[in-house]
């Protein structure tokens, strides 16, 4: 809550005085979410980061539009998914983004020394957490990491919030599993939903 | 309750959508469930760790963006030079200074082995105190300093007028600057300290900064050594621009109707000069009587020389004034000066007085 309000203080100064700094504080906030939400799909470091660069010229050109935009996260994150697939159909000469084998360095770890665990109980973890698909990985990196509410993830990904919330407690009950193996293994029919 | 229930419930706890029914349905369904007690602190302990990855050198990140976007923008308004400080960057900028420095010495060799004369300047004058004004100011060929009522200590170059308020006795530190000086401000988070120049007003709060703002130069340019400041522009101001410690913003002095693909302002990166001790940043080094060209045109080395020696330098031949040099000089007159630039660029010069003319 409070970050959406700074990000929306951010989005009236750039607005109403081109204010730089408000920029740079909110290239500074958002760049590495982008950054690897990009990435998931470019799978390209370099082409992330110009991707992400291209996101904020976008902003930086439609600037005297901010005001009448209700979610700025949002609409960014939309921006960068497009250019993404922009970006694909240029390269690979076909109109298909695809998700699967979303880099392994995109993935997020867990690190034992955080969170009281054993290193061998945070490999675990990690394992189970990029052993999810790639969809229900990326959904649990926007939910997790970057904040965003199931409706704004459903949003950017252009899926249901029912989904988005399906995904989530897929991946959640797959982590859970990890560190403890009794609890019963996922019903198969959840599995292919995931 | 079945299992599949909780682990939705504990996502929407998590995520922070959880109505408070559904929280007590949790609490009550972990109660009825103890060995799921565990695995859900696991969780939510990764919710809300830190991601552990993360991406270095946003700054750089930053300033890549920016020479895009200006790359991008038709009205360039911002410019960033991304070129690394002289440090990161070695081999020609060093060997360049190496050849006007080899120069320099060899200017002073070849001076019949004149013993060097520290030529220490400190005329200062002191002009009537008008009104509460207070004005300091320092002949071209003569560098000063002075302390401020607040305990701020002024560097002044060569020809600069520094002007404040008696005791600064209104709520903020405002001095008025032209020509070159640094400033090392005095920390009082009550008072901010305002320097006004002719392009630009500079807020600070507790730093150490050089400011450069001579009338016949080309550019007003201020770079921080350590703490913050604030600057806005007179031209645009709505436009306000913080510095960061090591960074410089040239602004330009002509009208912007002149501009025509060039930024009004450009951010960079102050210059460290790697000597034998400790680098120093180059835009100082006038305090320690060291004068500095670094990637200056003649034109720009013309008015520092007139200003460093009181004289009066002629450029007779327009084709060399963008030539560009660099060289730091220490205890060498302008002779010496002269003959060194002479030996990387290719100029005559006469020195007749205190009349300097330059030609091909």
């Amino acid at each position: 809550m409070k970050e959406k309000s700074i990000i929306a203080d951010l989005q009236q100064k750039i607005a109403l005085y081109e204010d730089m700094n408000a920029y740079r504080a909110l290239y500074e906030l958002l760049n590495e979410r982008l950054f690897w939400f990009v990435y998931s799909f470019v799978k390209s470091r370099e082409a992330a980061e110009e991707i992400v660069s291209d996101v904020f010229i976008k902003l930086w050109t439609i600037r005297n539009e901010l005001p009448s935009i209700a979610n700025l996260q949002v609409y960014l994150y939309v921006i960068a998914k497009n250019f993404s697939k922009n970006y694909i159909i240029r390269e690979y000469k076909y109109p298909h983004v695809c998700l699967d084998e979303i880099p392994l360095d995109a993935t997020t770890s867990v690190n034992p020394e955080e969170l009281y665990i054993s290193a061998e109980m945070a490999g675990r973890i990690n394992h189970a957490i990029r052993e999810l698909p790639p969809q229900c990985r990326l959904i649990f990196q926007m939910a997790r990491e970057h904040g965003l509410k199931h409706q704004e993830v459903a949003d950017i990904l252009g899926i249901s919030r029912i989904t988005v919330r399906n995904q989530l407690t897929i991946a959640a009950r797959k982590i859970a599993q990890s560190v403890y193996p009794h609890l019963q293994p996922a019903a198969a029919k959840q599995q292919s939903r995931c | 309750m079945k299992e599949e229930k909780i682990w939705e419930l504990i996502i929407l706890k998590l995520s922070g959508e959880a109505s408070p029914e559904q929280e007590a349905d949790l609490e009550e369904a972990m109660k009825q469930s103890p060995d799921l007690v565990f695995p859900l602190g696991i969780l939510e302990g990764i919710w809300k760790s830190k991601p552990g990855n993360q991406l270095p050198g946003t700054a750089d990140r930053f300033n890549r963006h920016l020479q895009r976007l200006s790359n991008h923008l038709s009205e360039d308004v911002l410019q960033y030079d991304t070129a690394a400080p002289a440090s990161a960057q070695p081999s020609s900028r060093k060997k360049l200074y190496r050849r006007v420095l080899l120069a320099g010495a060899m200017a002073a060799c070849l001076a019949l082995g004149l013993i060097m004369v520290l030529h220490t300047r400190h005329r200062q004058e002191k002009a009537p105190a008008a009104a509460a004004q207070h004005q300091v100011y320092t002949k071209k060929g003569a560098r000063s300093t002075l302390h401020l009522p607040d305990g701020t200590e002024v560097w002044l170059n060569a020809g600069s007028k520094v002007s404040y308020e008696n005791n600064f006795a209104g709520g903020a530190r405002e001095v008025t600057l032209e020509g070159e000086a640094f400033f090392d401000v005095a920390k009082d988070p009550d008072r901010p300290f305002i320097i006004h120049t002719d392009m630009i007003d500079i807020r600070v709060l507790g730093t150490a900064l050089n400011v450069r703002a001579y009338a016949d130069e080309k550019a007003t340019e201020t770079a921080l050594i350590r703490g913050a400041v604030e600057i806005t522009l007179h031209r645009s101001p709505e436009k306000r621009i913080v510095l960061r410690p090591d960074e410089k913003l040239v602004v330009r002095n002509d009208s912007p109707a002149l501009t025509k693909p060039l930024p009004i302002m450009t951010l960079t990166q102050v210059h460290y000069l790697e000597q034998d001790q400790e680098p120093a940043p180059m835009e100082t080094l006038w305090m320690k009587n060291k004068l500095v060209f670094d990637d200056e045109p003649l034109q720009q080395v013309a008015l520092k020389l007139e200003r460093w020696y009181d004289v009066k330098v002629i450029i007779a031949d327009k084709a060399l004034e963008q030539v560009e040099y660099s060289g730091v000089f220490e205890n060498e007159d302008i002779s010496q000066v002269l003959y060194a630039l002479q030996l990387t660029g290719n100029f005559h010069y006469t020195i007749r007085g205190k009349v300097i003319t330059i030609g091909q």
